[in-house]
């Protein structure tokens, strides 16, 4: 099982985990293509989908049958892993096409009614219902996780450290759910106030110095019977014992792959910089976890369209400035790794605001935001 | 249409035959179909942007996209179109998807060119500087010089 908690082989994996190799996360909703409705079609497309092996090894369930990942794999870096990505892309809209569905990346469902999914049959899933019970039913969400390699725990450990004060800008650049319960939740991300801000262990974690430190809290997670398996710890960003990676989760699912492509470059190199800033010593920004939080609530609210908080100098900015800020602290990384992301004018979340500004009903927006995904995501290039 | 000015005038029965012969061919659905469709293009085309029209870099266009683009006929052909969908719903079910996708299509575009236009007045509080200069920072808001925020390091 990949989530079991022993310690000594994680410290194992990332000492023989190679710094920069790069895995993507992409979460779907599968909808009957005339209504937009969440249909549980998981099992069957992944039954589907064994005519492929390709693609079913790079399918993953993710808590309800209404819902399907794909993973890139472990790429040598992130164009590698945009390349396998793009590929495990087409051929899951194909196949999606092929079966009568739809597939949508926003944040939320618009106006599915969570009393009525199916948590799909799996180990970690039974688990994750039995003990979070409402918190797991509630959580019908999708978003875009990205894995970094790092070699040596501690420098992981470390690297989300910094990484906790991006997470914000992350979100608000990412923020992709106005919508849910079938009302315009006046939010730039409804997910991560129902997944982030309700499950446990989960949000920006606290710091923790090195691996010392997180292993004697793993242990005492273990020792006080509130885990049995690593997974169970959600933070926004977290070291991944089996993968030997950084991974960061704060980030909506992207309306278009172009938008996924650029935030998962961004992410890349976030935790790139923050892997050489460990390596280079530079000197920790270390910010009360309640500062961060005042940042994590404006990304909710505003999104983009808000004001952030410089947290070392105590000033608003602009949160549209979030991607210069990233980009130019970043800037070294990204110089050897060849990474210059490029965002659209408005992202996910401003686009549909300024749909529902215009007098379209939710069905409206999401068919709109449902088009630009099916265009989009197939059709991707394979070749860099 | 095709009146020679030398032949003789129909006579006014003989227009009326005509008319009505061309009136029973054609249903009230089949001219919301054809005013839908006319109303999309129309739309894309006052967009203003060179095919495709959803590339991240449009809004330049091409300088006949640039003098052909009104938000406003984009806008009025989206509600039009908006108000004729019912109709379709009821009569021609079938053709009803490709519509939709291309309405979505031009609302999303309109969404994309008319909020960069406009860029979200509503919702900052204070006045955001102009999308081109994302870095021009750091005035105090109206948090930080009200005294409320508490500011680390000083």
């Amino acid at each position: 099982m990949s989530g079991a908690l022993d310690l000594d082989k994680a410290a194992e994996t990332f000492a023989q985990a190679s710094d920069g190799t790069v895995g993507v996360e992409e979460e779907f909703a599968i909808l009957d293509p005339d209504t937009l409705e969440m249909i549980p079609r998981y099992e069957h497309l992944c039954e589907v989908a064994q005519r492929d092996r390709l693609l079913h090894e790079h399918i993953t369930g993710e808590l309800i049958s209404s819902e399907i990942e794909i993973i890139s794999g472990v790429g040598a870096d992130l164009h590698d892993a945009l390349v396998r990505q793009r590929e495990r892309r087409r051929r899951l809209f194909a196949l999606a096409d092929a079966e009568g569905v739809a597939l949508a990346a926003t944040g939320t469902h618009p106006w599915a009614d969570y009393r009525e999914q199916r948590i799909i049959d799996t180990d970690h899933y039974r688990r994750v219902e039995q003990g979070l019970k409402y918190v797991a039913w509630r959580n019908n969400t999708f978003s875009l996780h990205v894995h970094v390699g790092v070699n040596d725990i501690d420098r992981a450990v470390r690297a989300c450290d910094r990484l906790r004060v991006v997470l914000p800008l992350l979100l608000a650049i990412s923020a992709n759910s106005p919508y849910l319960d079938g009302r315009d939740s006046g939010l730039h991300s409804a997910r991560t106030q129902s997944f982030t801000k309700s499950f446990p262990r989960c949000g920006v974690p606290d710091a923790f110095g090195g691996w010392q430190a997180y292993r004697e809290y793993i242990e005492f997670l273990r020792r006080t019977g509130s885990i049995v398996e690593f997974t169970q710890v959600w933070w926004s960003v977290r070291p991944h014992f089996a993968f030997g990676t950084v991974e960061v989760r704060i980030c909506d699912a992207q309306a278009t792959a172009e938008e996924s492509e650029a935030l998962a470059g961004l992410i890349v190199a976030s935790i790139a910089q923050a892997v050489r800033d460990v390596d280079e010593g530079a000197p920790v920004f270390d910010p009360p976890p309640r500062l961060i939080e005042e940042n994590m609530w404006r990304a909710i609210r505003y999104g983009l369209d808000g004001l952030l908080i410089d947290l070392e100098h105590g000033e608003e900015y602009p949160a549209r400035a979030a991607i210069e800020r990233l980009l130019r602290w970043t800037a070294p990384v990204r110089g050897e790794l060849h990474i210059e992301p490029v965002f659209s004018e408005l992202n996910g979340a401003q686009r549909q605001r300024r749909l529902i500004e215009t007098g379209a009903a939710r069905e409206e927006v999401f068919a709109a935001s449902v088009a630009e995904t099916l265009q989009s995501y197939p059709q991707q290039e394979v070749s860099v | 249409m095709s009146a020679d000015p030398s032949a003789s005038a129909p006579s006014e029965e003989e227009l009326r035959a005509a008319y009505e012969a061309e009136m029973s061919h054609i249903t009230s659905a089949d001219m919301v179909l054809q005013a839908a469709v006319s109303l999309l293009n129309i739309g894309g085309y006052r967009l203003g942007l060179a095919p495709p029209p959803d590339r991240p870099a449009a809004g330049a266009g091409s300088d006949a996209g640039a003098q052909a683009r009104d938000l406003e006929q984009v806008r009025d052909a989206i509600d039009a179109v908006r108000g004729l969908l019912p109709i379709l719903e009821r009569r021609r079910p079938g053709e009803l998807r490709p519509l939709r996708d291309a309405l979505s299509q031009l609302q999303m575009a309109y969404a994309r060119e008319a909020g960069v236009a406009e860029k979200g007045e509503d919702v900052t509080r204070t006045q955001s500087p102009s999308p081109s200069e994302p870095q021009s920072p750091s005035q105090p808001g109206p948090a930080q010089s009200s005294g409320r925020l508490w500011v680390p390091g000083r």
